[in-house]
């Protein structure tokens, strides 16, 4: 893998990477951005994804990726003077106005986004998706949380297990 | 894995460690973790491990004791010397290590009646002329400010035991709601009340019985206590399902936990449901004297406050452990004061 000229950045222009989805969609994307994946800023530092290279990432398709990297490319500057401590409360609050939105998706966009942000150890990603499930089953009963995310009916010998225990903690339903 | 997701991007389908994470994001102020282990054997082995709960504990930090409040008798300045003024001032006393101090610590004339979800009541002491006389005051000493809440006003007349309700987010007291005296009880105690489900509980004269007020119903019951608690230091608590009412009390340096059964006349056959033996917890001569429980916090952890003429200790109803928290002894009616703070939400403010 050659290593390639652009450098770090400071000269002009970003150094860009290219990130090919499962599906071979081909992303160019500033390596600053990319670089809130934990996995890819390892290959990035190792001077990977540039040029004609590209890096796959196998478990991600295009449609997954392309809502990933908005994520990123909004995120990036915030990330990239350590956080929060220089940011203004604007800033925060734009931040905090384009999470909301961007959570704001089906549920299985939701599940597509938690496992990429996992498999590409993007933390930042990972904890907005599961707060937003959270949000999503806090309040609801058990039976609730199983039908907001999907799960199957019980069969029968679930909910002969569902039902004893309910009998032990009822009042968690309260 | 016993899961058949209906397709394979279902929620359903989540592994492990990412269900881990959701349920860690769910608010720590309701049974959620025992929600979530109702919903599939999978998410029970989840929650049920012995990790989990410390991993939320640390992920939503733990109502901390930042300090008690105290009553002092105050000798403001402009007393000419012939007229003592014994008011007393609620006094807020860091205890933690934390560096949380309140912007007002000191309220003079004002006398603390209790502390929940972190602010504290606090009532108007008369003087010369009735000036703060019948005011109430709900202070958050963290914001200096507070948020949307009630206030539940129960007194003890001639024929009735009544209630009167306010909200904050109403800015009105509700209609006088009001239940028949049947018993011989002719003042409240100005004792921390409990809060158990949905209904408030103050103890009554001397503690010869509980009034109860059902939030949901509007509805005043009494409940009569046994006798042998007379003049007794006892705090009313909920009991570890958090359905039911009870008591804590010390006496031969143990502290017995006690269900109150609303339905029974007779007490005496009953033991206490639980007993915490403090000689083995605590040093001996904090013990030379009976220690007094002053207060209760009940999150992830059941903790109580005990005053002893060697300090205050808080002892973790779960795992025994006991913790001096302060030295400081002289206080009268003190009340630990816990909330949820972290340095960095202060110091962001």
């Amino acid at each position: 893998m050659a290593a390639p000229e652009s450098g770090d950045g400071n000269n002009g222009a970003a150094r860009m990477v290219t990130l090919i989805s499962s599906d071979n969609t081909r992303f160019e994307v500033e390596a600053a951005a990319a670089s809130l994946s934990q996995t890819l800023q390892l290959t990035i530092l190792d001077g990977g994804g540039g040029g004609g290279d590209g890096i796959p990432l196998p478990n991600v398709d295009s449609a997954t990726l392309s809502k990933v990297l908005e994520y990123c490319i909004k995120h990036a500057p915030a990330a990239a003077n350590g956080g929060a401590p220089n940011a203004t409360a604007v800033d925060r609050a734009e931040l905090e106005r384009f999470d909301n939105e961007f959570v704001n998706i089906d549920q299985s966009v939701l599940y597509s986004l938690i496992m990429a942000a996992h498999n590409l150890e993007i933390e930042g990603l990972q904890s907005l998706v599961a707060k937003k499930v959270a949000d999503m089953i806090k309040g609801k009963s058990p039976m609730e949380i199983r039908r907001t995310l999907g799960f199957p009916d019980p069969t029968p010998e679930e909910q002969a297990e569902m039902n004893a225990h309910m009998l032990e903690y009822g009042w968690a339903y309260e | 894995m016993d899961i058949r997701p209906r397709n394979q991007r279902s929620m359903a389908a989540l592994m492990d460690d990412l269900v881990d994470e959701v349920l860690l994001r769910i608010p720590p102020d309701e049974p959620a973790s025992l929600r979530a282990a109702l919903v599939c054997k999978r998410w029970r082995s989840i929650v049920t491990e012995p990790g989990f709960s410390r991993r939320f504990r640390q992920f939503h930090g733990t109502p901390r004791l930042l300090g008690v409040l105290c009553h002092r008798t105050s000798y403001p300045d402009f007393n000419d010397g012939h007229d003592f003024d014994p008011s007393p001032t609620t006094h807020f006393v860091p205890t933690s290590s934390l560096s949380f101090r309140p912007t007002h610590a000191s309220h003079y004339r004002w006398r603390h009646g209790d502390v929940r979800h972190g602010r504290v009541l606090l009532y108007g002491v008369p003087w010369r002329v009735d000036y703060h006389m019948n005011s109430i005051v709900v202070w958050d000493p963290i914001t200096d400010d507070w948020g949307p809440f009630l206030v539940i006003f129960m007194g003890i007349s001639y024929h009735e035991i009544f209630t009167y309700v306010y909200s904050s987010e109403s800015n009105v007291w509700s209609e006088r709601i009001s239940s028949e005296r049947r018993y011989r009880w002719t003042f409240a105690e100005q004792l921390p009340a409990a809060l158990v489900g949905n209904s408030v509980y103050f103890l009554v004269h001397m503690n010869k019985g509980i009034v109860r007020f059902d939030l949901n119903l509007k509805q005043i019951s009494a409940i009569s206590l046994p006798c042998t608690l007379l003049n007794q230091r006892i705090m009313l608590m909920a009991m570890e399902d958090r359905k039911r009412l009870g008591y804590a009390t010390v006496s031969e340096s143990k502290t017995f936990i006690w269900e109150v059964y609303c339905d029974l006349g007779d007490y005496s056959r009953l033991g206490p449901n639980r007993v915490i033996d403090l000689g083995k917890l605590m040093p001996a001569s904090a013990l030379e004297q009976t220690p007094v429980v002053n207060g209760f916090i009940d999150g992830l952890s059941r903790v109580l406050f005990i005053w002893t003429v060697d300090g205050f200790f808080t002892v973790d109803m779960k795992s025994e452990h006991v913790r001096e928290i302060s030295k400081c002894c002289a206080f009268d009616k003190v009340i630990p004061y816990f909330s949820f703070y972290t340095p960095e939400s202060f110091s962001s403010q």
